[in-house]
């Protein structure tokens, strides 16, 4: 059995994650259905647009925005658990004292905890799966959004994975990880044009960036922060084992 | 009979300013059994999970067989097997699931091999599959010796293996350590003066994190008296 076998049973095997699932499932199936009633009943309207919105604008973009906030709470609880819970139940020892590698480490528990984050979305997919083969939808803008999506959950999962590695208690860890989100989010919030210029704080938020996946072009800019931000938050965790193993 | 070579030199250890291990030097080697005792604070978890490599040396040095615990520490933790204080319990895993699991992360080649061996030296075939958080204490106990056993280790510690065991489960502790000790070098703490006597072959006693004394079992007569001596000497000190 391998670490990320361990994480995955532990995530599963959890209660209270299945409720979650639920929960998460139900909201996307509410949202779905009621994007599809509203989209519908404004098909009258659009008719005699010449720049109506299409179903990608309308509906799935819409619908995947929706998603990045509710995986918020979704990354914050997965992954605020997955090294504060070491300390809860004493098992840091499993870590430190393991033959395997800091990178093989986290890259265990990084997947582990990817692959549980991607069943929360999977409702969601099939809903725009289903969408996909009953109309026609225009594939670049959606791809993009999805590829959106997948990075910003990496970008979040990394760096509250490292939050975690510092606190000892995993309801702090889960809150602490919940409150530097929302922070984020509301970073992106702020005003966007003003007449000063722009707010350039906005770009340090994940969800700016991800907002910029919502178009008809790939912004490199932002994929170089998700992929660089990424890799410099799981670095960060890397530095956090070698001073549990090697200096506390 | 292995040859193991054990070697602390002027090992130190602070904590928020207190000394925990006060200059503890000390010579180890082939096949044994030695128990650590001491008063409560006395640095004996300490001194072991320093040997342990849980906690980094801050000064001084520990070699096991001229490999350094700091500088060498995965070829270090190969060679030995710890058996922390509370047991290590990862409570959605079964007992066989864990010990696969501790398999994997000590790299161990061979592992359904060596998983079945621990299982069979503790006993633990019948809970297999059974869910580690509902063992009683004494297989918890089992089940953490078996996880410090499974790397086949040259040198063995146990940090207060005995805690909450039935006379029962004290004999067959016993008895599966003197099987060890054949090929391993074991050191162990304990509160037990009279289960160290029976036990060990060397006698290492601690105090205000020094070393007081490191003697053969035979040469220290009355154990208890023994013990009271140093620690109330050191006590008046």
């Amino acid at each position: 059995m391998t670490l990320c076998q361990a994480e995955l049973k532990y995530y599963l095997r959890s209660p209270i994650m299945w409720l979650i699932l639920a929960f998460t499932a139900i909201i996307s199936a509410w949202s779905f259905l009621l994007s599809i009633d509203v989209f519908t009943t404004l098909q009258v309207k659009f008719a005699g647009m010449s720049d109506a919105p299409t179903i990608t604008q309308g509906i799935i973009i819409p619908m995947l925005l929706a998603q990045s906030k509710l995986i918020i709470a979704v990354v914050a609880i997965i992954a605020g658990l997955s090294f504060s819970r070491l300390s809860d139940n004493g098992s840091w020892f499993l870590i430190t004292n393991s033959q395997l590698s800091e990178w093989q480490i986290i890259y265990q528990k990084y997947s582990a905890l990817l692959l549980i984050t991607i069943i929360f979305i999977l409702p969601t997919i099939l809903a725009l799966g289903c969408l996909c083969l009953l109309t026609s939808v225009q594939f670049v803008p959606m791809a993009l959004s999805m590829l959106g999506l997948l990075l910003l959950i990496m970008w979040m999962a990394a760096l509250t994975m490292w939050i975690s590695s510092f606190v000892n208690n995993s309801g702090f860890s889960i809150l602490l990880c919940l409150f530097v989100l929302l922070f984020l989010w509301v970073l992106s919030q702020s005003s966007v044009e003003s007449e000063w210029g722009k707010n350039w704080l906005q770009v340090l938020s994940p969800f700016y960036h991800f907002n910029r996946f919502n178009s008809d072009y790939l912004s490199f800019s932002s994929l170089f922060y998700f992929v660089f931000g990424t890799v410099i938050n799981l670095y960060l965790i890397k530095i956090r084992l070698i001073q549990k193993r090697y200096l506390l | 009979m292995s040859n193991i070579n054990l070697q602390l030199n002027s090992l130190n250890y602070l904590f928020r300013k207190q000394k925990i291990l006060d200059d503890v030097s000390l010579s180890l080697s082939s096949d044994q059994i030695v128990t650590l005792l001491g008063p409560n604070g006395a640095g004996k978890s300490t001194l072991l999970k320093s040997i342990a490599a849980v906690l980094y040396c801050q000064s001084g040095n520990i070699h096991l067989n001229n490999i350094n615990s700091n500088s060498q520490r995965l070829e270090y933790l190969a060679q030995i097997g710890y058996m922390p204080e509370v047991a290590l319990i990862i409570p959605e895993l079964s007992v066989y699931e864990q010990l696969r699991l501790i398999a994997n992360t000590r790299k161990i080649t061979s592992s359904e091999l060596c998983i079945n061996r621990v299982m069979e030296i503790c006993k633990l075939q019948n809970v297999g599959n059974t869910r580690t958080n509902q063992l009683s204490l004494g297989y918890r106990q089992r089940l953490n010796l078996a996880q410090a056993l499974l790397n086949g280790p040259k040198l063995l510690i146990l940090d207060e293996p005995l805690n909450g065991l039935d006379p029962h489960l004290i004999i067959e502790f016993r008895n599966t350590l003197k099987t060890l000790k054949k090929h391993t070098l074991i050191i162990m703490s304990t509160h037990y003066l009279a289960e160290a006597e029976i036990i060990s072959d060397r006698i290492l006693i601690m105090q205000n994190g020094k070393l007081l004394d490191n003697i053969e079992k035979s040469e220290c007569g009355d154990l208890e008296k023994m013990y009271l001596h140093h620690t109330e000497i050191s006590e008046v000190d």
